[in-house]
């Protein structure tokens, strides 16, 4: 695991030296774009339309299209000024219960781990909200962007998630077709509730994984291994050797044939050849 | 000329047969299969291959599966003369094979639908020495010898029998046979050769009826097409115009197309490739109805040449 920050986390008075590891991976399969014709990978060019010509990196700005077509732009120390003079901090406000938090908020989620001298406070934060229950509502900055974040205990580590902002969740009143109105009727409601208990579980991701994934690896896997892979069922390919068997059969029952007529008439009396045809079809 | 692949360098009309009847025993002649599909001379040196057609064009790169024959041909040098086909239902298909003659070159997609078979029957030039004044029962000696089998590459087989392999070949609705005169070099065309002879069996198919033309208000042919893909999986249901026939229609059968062409008729031409005649109009209809047609063969422009309406293959009009 590699570290993707590296700062401290400000719990009162203690300043604790963590770094930050990804928690999750993606594992979608990713497809490359090639020319068909040759299996040649594509390659992204940056090309400006004005000028005819490939761009490069020195000179590539950031700009911000405050109305159609209309461009101000910002270099990267101003961006970098509207970040703040932030140290890299993950700051606790408040202890709250995690229940309060509603899963739409979470974004991405972390590890921390103690950086050099911070093995005691990390432990000791740990531990302190194992007994409490409690989780911690922090403030973080990760690349430039600051965000809401929790941290809290993930089986033996502090874990970090950042959240969206109250206003970067959408608000459902814009949600279409809504019943309104509508009473739910009570017998419908312990029905529905039975349905429920029955099927009540115990959480166990293990029990689901990506069919799709899986079937695609497979597919990959055969045709590495040089096994012919068809995607939808198809007929079976016609066989030229089959045609020329077919043949070859044909050919040699007709010969048989017509030796089998000509011993017949050998046994009887030579006869004109016209006749031949004649003795064959009894 | 470079000393690297000269050969290919050289351009060789393929000798053509004329039209005959089967011969008799003992003439001379020996008979094979007349495949219906485009004639390719391959030739092969240093590892590489060229291929060029009846019209001298260079296809080398139309048909990427010939590229093994130097691993098929003992021999560093060589050139084969053959039928490049292609089938549909188990029997050779001037249409289909004509799907992969008319796509760019490199469709991979199109080489695992339509796999083209080349059926080799003479060696021109092998290890750099012309065979074409070699008897042709020598040279067929040669050519047995010098070709491995491969499922995509094949010697034609030679048959002493010529009224039998009519027979065979008549019940297995293809396009022919060729005889061969046993000691006769090979001759270059286009003139045709005396050497050989072709005896072409009358030719059917089954074709979709997608419209009616009308001349002067009065209906006087069908317009047939064919779907192209012969993998079923051609969901537009656009049909390749192969021509029109009135050829084997009363005036009454074709009244008869007319009032079932108005019942069924579409605003739309199923066909991708139709040049309409100012002298004519058309009714259109979706293709469901197909007839059997005969014919004599494939025009280049894979039209049918001389097509006979012979029965309406499902139900009647």
């Amino acid at each position: 695991m590699r570290a993707m920050w590296k700062g401290s986390l400000s719990f009162g008075l203690v300043n604790i030296p963590v770094r930050l590891f990804a928690a999750t991976e993606k594992k979608d399969l990713k497809f490359r774009y090639l020319h068909a014709p040759c299996h040649t990978p594509l390659e992204y060019r940056k090309v400006c339309g004005t000028c005819n010509t490939e761009v490069p990196w020195e000179e590539i700005v950031r700009g911000y299209e405050y109305e159609k077509n209309h461009f101000v732009v910002l270099s990267d120390e101003e961006i970098n000024a509207a970040a703040g003079e932030k140290e890299r901090l993950i700051e606790i406000q408040d202890f709250i219960k995690i229940e309060e938090i509603d899963p739409i908020f979470f974004q991405n989620s972390y590890y921390l781990a103690p950086d050099g001298p911070g093995g005691r406070p990390y432990l000791l934060l740990r531990e302190a909200m194992l007994e409490t229950g409690k989780i911690a509502l922090a403030t973080v900055t990760l690349r430039t962007k600051e965000s809401m974040a929790v941290v809290r205990t993930y089986k033996d580590v502090l874990s970090l998630s950042t959240m969206f902002y109250p206003d970067e969740v959408r608000s459902v009143r814009d949600l279409p077709d809504l019943p309104k109105g509508v009473k739910v009727r009570e017998k419908e409601l312990v029905m529905a509730k039975e349905l429920i208990e029955n099927l009540a579980a115990p959480f166990e991701p293990e029990k689901y994984q990506d069919s799709y994934r899986e079937k695609l690896l497979s597919m990959i896997q055969a045709k590495v291994e040089g096994k012919e892979v068809s995607v939808a069922p198809s007929p079976e390919r016609e066989k030229v050797v089959d045609l020329l068997e077919a043949l070859q059969a044909s050919v040699k029952k007709s010969q048989k044939k017509r030796e089998k007529a000509e011993k017949k008439d050998d046994n009887r009396k030579p006869s004109p050849r016209k006749e031949k045809a004649t003795a064959a079809k009894k | 000329m470079t000393a690297r692949n000269s050969l290919f360098q050289q351009k060789i009309v393929p000798m053509e047969p004329q039209p005959g009847k089967v011969l008799q025993e003992g003439s001379g002649f020996l008979y094979q299969v007349k495949w219906d599909g485009i004639r390719i001379l391959a030739f092969g040196e240093g590892g590489a291959v060229h291929l060029q057609g009846r019209s001298l064009k260079n296809k080398t790169n139309l048909y990427p599966e010939l590229a093994v024959l130097p691993e098929l041909v003992r021999g560093k040098s060589f050139i084969l003369d053959g039928e490049l086909i292609a089938l549909d239902e188990g029997r050779p298909s001037f249409f289909t094979v004509m799907q992969r003659e008319r796509a760019l070159p490199g469709s991979i997609s199109l080489m695992k639908k339509v796999p083209v078979y080349y059926m080799v029957f003479d060696l021109l030039y092998l290890d750099d020495k012309w065979l074409l004044e070699y008897p042709w029962k020598k040279q067929q000696k040669m050519l047995l010898d010098a070709l491995s089998k491969h499922e995509q590459i094949h010697l034609t087989s030679t048959y002493e029998d010529g009224e039998i392999l009519l027979e065979t070949v008549r019940k297995n609705k293809m396009e022919g046979i060729v005889a061969k005169k046993e000691d006769s070099p090979y001759i270059p065309g286009p003139r045709k050769s005396t050497y050989w002879h072709k005896i072409k069996i009358i030719q059917t198919l089954e074709a979709y009826v997608g419209g009616i033309s009308f001349k002067n208000k009065k209906p006087v042919s069908l317009l047939l097409g064919l779907k192209e893909d012969n993998t079923g999986s051609n969901t537009t249901g656009k049909l390749r115009y192969i021509g029109s026939v009135s050829s084997g229609l009363k005036e009454k059968d074709l009244e008869k197309w007319h009032n079932w062409a108005l019942d069924n008729n579409s605003i739309f031409s199923p066909f991708t490739s139709f040049a309409a005649s100012s002298r004519r109009s058309y009714l259109w209809v979706n293709p469901v109805k197909k007839v059997n047609v005969s014919f004599s063969e494939w025009t280049p422009e894979l039209k049918l040449r001389a097509p006979r309406i012979t029965t309406v293959s499902h139900g009647t009009i």
